[in-house]
């Protein structure tokens, strides 16, 4: 029997054929990144499911008790169950007369402002279940229970911020991945009461800085500490977009940047500068940030080259893979087939099939709005949407753009 | 990241996958390995301080990616071990791994040698690739396994002695098997 040489087995190791992987360079990225990006489990896994249960035990044993005295209470005499109706009628009515109060004051708006998410008819409609529901109407009004009326009174998640909390500013903060910047209005005057974990955002890129506005409000600074320094390209980017979308709502064409001292700021890659851009008309469409496992949606703003149409804009909506945890705000099955502009009204024809959910109607209409008014229109109709039910809002009435986007309210 | 991500995928990808695929011998995984080498080489990029070559630094760190599945699957072995008595099947479950579709249409002999690798250690394994299927030098190996050049030059000889014994048993077998037909 012959027996193989070395030379015969080095040529049969060279021939080996080469194997390929089969996997695209983009799918290869995708499932790197996310294990990259994913943290470290600081608690042991028992810890909060454990915590929970011990809290959802006290609190059974504290209502529990007084959730049978006051049945107690209820069935001990007619006398005092007839009381009770009158101290909740009293309630309700006055509550009823406030939500009425409240009304006028939006039908003194323009028109647009009445297509507005119909906030004041759900009010009312509220009222007037609370005003046949007895007990539940006892509950105070606070502000806070206003804020969380607004958002979530038709069930969905409305990422449009109403006029009920203007006076919370928006406060920029980069994805976990560092790819988008993601504008929020938090409805807490305590920044760290933000859920940062559970909506996926990484920590905010621009809490070291001051921003000096003049009094006009239309020139403004921001002053980066003396020893100022950031390392690599793309948390250098969360830098410069968290600022230019913390100062979007400033009428001003450019961002001065500087140092304590006045000196130019070191901007990794981009070298030492001394202003950034403000954000223009037609910079951005945008799609949903969603962090892995997590139910939270957010409006996140994705930047578009060679200043695309609005039609086009529309179309780039539907687009998916710019960027990690991003996807498409505009089903695949929406085509536009027509779009027309008017005095910063512009008119959007709309050609669909069935829809998922009215919640994927509402995601995708309030999507639209924050587009329109970042391609400066004031307002957006909507033709041939054709649906049974959507409350949230009139589609047969123009619809005003926001001026804030992803209300976070805080409990 | 993405930058980095793309650099490294272009110039050293398919060279990783071929290496890797070659060492576990199964797509899916040599697949799910790749991936843990990019994301030790993303977390570690900053300890890379260039004494290396890239090239060096990263099969360095897929010759470890690899040495460590085969330390748990040997773990997770001895366990089962403990539970069920395999001295009898356990032969028999060996090699019987699916050939990938670029050997299965090889002729038998390429077959042999692909088979026969398993005869060979890790780290003879490891020297074999390097050397013969990725045409690495006898310095690049040694750098890549932090070796001297003479470990190489003996791992490289013992593990062709093992290829050879193994191919050398086949055509016994085969010998006595065209005999017994006759």
């Amino acid at each position: 029997m012959k027996k193989h040489k070395d030379e015969d087995v080095e040529n049969l190791l060279n021939k080996l054929p080469s194997i390929e992987d089969r996997q695209s360079k983009e799918a290869v990225f995708q499932k790197v990144s996310s294990r990259v990006n994913k943290k470290k489990r600081k608690t042991p896994p028992w810890l909060l499911p454990g915590m929970a249960t011990i809290a959802a035990v006290v609190l059974l044993a504290v209502f529990i008790p007084v959730y049978f005295n006051n049945n107690n209470e209820m069935f001990t005499g007619e006398e005092s169950t007839d009381q009770m109706h009158t101290t909740s009628d009293t309630y309700s009515s006055s509550e009823f007369e406030e939500t009425e109060e409240a009304i006028p004051s939006a039908e003194d708006e323009s028109e647009v402002e009445e297509a507005r998410p119909e906030e004041n008819d759900n009010e009312r409609e509220d009222a007037s279940i609370a005003e046949d529901d007895g007990k539940e109407s006892e509950v105070p009004k606070t502000e806070e229970n206003n804020v969380q009326t607004v958002e979530d009174t038709n069930g969905f998640n409305s990422l449009i911020a109403g006029p009920n909390i203007e006076q919370y500013e928006t406060v920029t903060y980069p994805g976990m991945n560092g790819e988008v910047v993601l504008p929020l209005v938090p409805v807490t005057e305590n920044l760290e009461q933000v859920p940062s974990t559970s909506y996926g955002l990484a920590e905010r890129a621009t809490s070291d800085l001051k921003y000096e506005i003049s009094e006009q409000g239309d020139t403004v600074t921001v002053i980066f500490p003396e020893d100022f320094s950031v390392s690599g390209s793309s948390w250098t980017q969360a830098i410069i977009e968290s600022i230019r979308w913390d100062l979007a709502h400033l009428e001003t064409d450019t961002i001065m940047i500087q140092t304590e001292s006045g000196a130019p700021v070191p901007l990794g890659n981009y070298g030492e500068m001394t202003e950034i851009p403000a954000i223009k008309n037609g910079e951005y469409v945008f799609k949903l940030y969603q962090y892995e496992g997590s139910d939270e949606q957010l409006l996140a703003p994705v930047a578009v080259e060679a200043s695309p149409s609005f039609l086009e804009a529309l179309h780039l909506m539907k687009e998916s893979g710019q960027a990690l945890y991003v996807k498409p705000a505009i089903p695949s099955h929406v085509q536009f087939t027509e779009v027309s502009t008017e005095e910063g009204l512009v008119t959007i024809n709309v050609d669909h099939q069935a829809w998922a959910s009215e919640q994927q109607l509402l995601t995708m209409v309030e999507a639209i709005l924050a587009t329109a008014e970042q391609f400066g229109f004031h307002a957006v109709q909507f033709e041939g949407i054709n649906v049974r039910e959507f409350s949230p809002y009139n589609l047969d009435e123009p619809i005003a753009v926001p001026e804030k986007i992803n209300p976070m309210i805080i409990n | 990241m993405r930058t980095f991500f793309d650099e490294l995928y272009e110039n050293y990808h398919q060279d990783l996958f071929q290496f890797l695929i070659y060492m576990v011998k199964d797509r899916s995984l040599a697949e799910d390995l790749v991936q843990d080498v990019y994301v030790r080489v993303m977390k570690s990029y900053d300890s890379f301080n260039g004494e290396s070559t890239e090239k060096t630094w990263l099969f360095s760190i897929a010759r470890h990616v690899a040495i460590d599945h085969f330390r748990k699957q040997k773990r997770k072995r001895n366990r089962i071990m403990e539970f069920f008595d395999w001295t009898e099947k356990g032969e028999e479950l060996q090699d019987k791994k699916k050939l990938p579709e670029e050997i299965a249409v090889q002729n038998d002999q390429m077959q042999h040698v692909y088979r026969a690798l398993d005869e060979c250690t890790v780290d003879q394994r490891s020297v074999l690739i390097f050397r013969y299927i990725q045409g690495l030098s006898i310095r690049e190996t040694a750098d890549i396994l932090s070796w001297s050049e003479s470990k190489v030059k003996t791992t490289q000889h013992r593990g062709m002695k093992a290829l050879k014994t193994k191919l050398d048993k086949i055509d016994e077998g085969r010998g006595e098997h065209e005999e017994a037909q006759r």
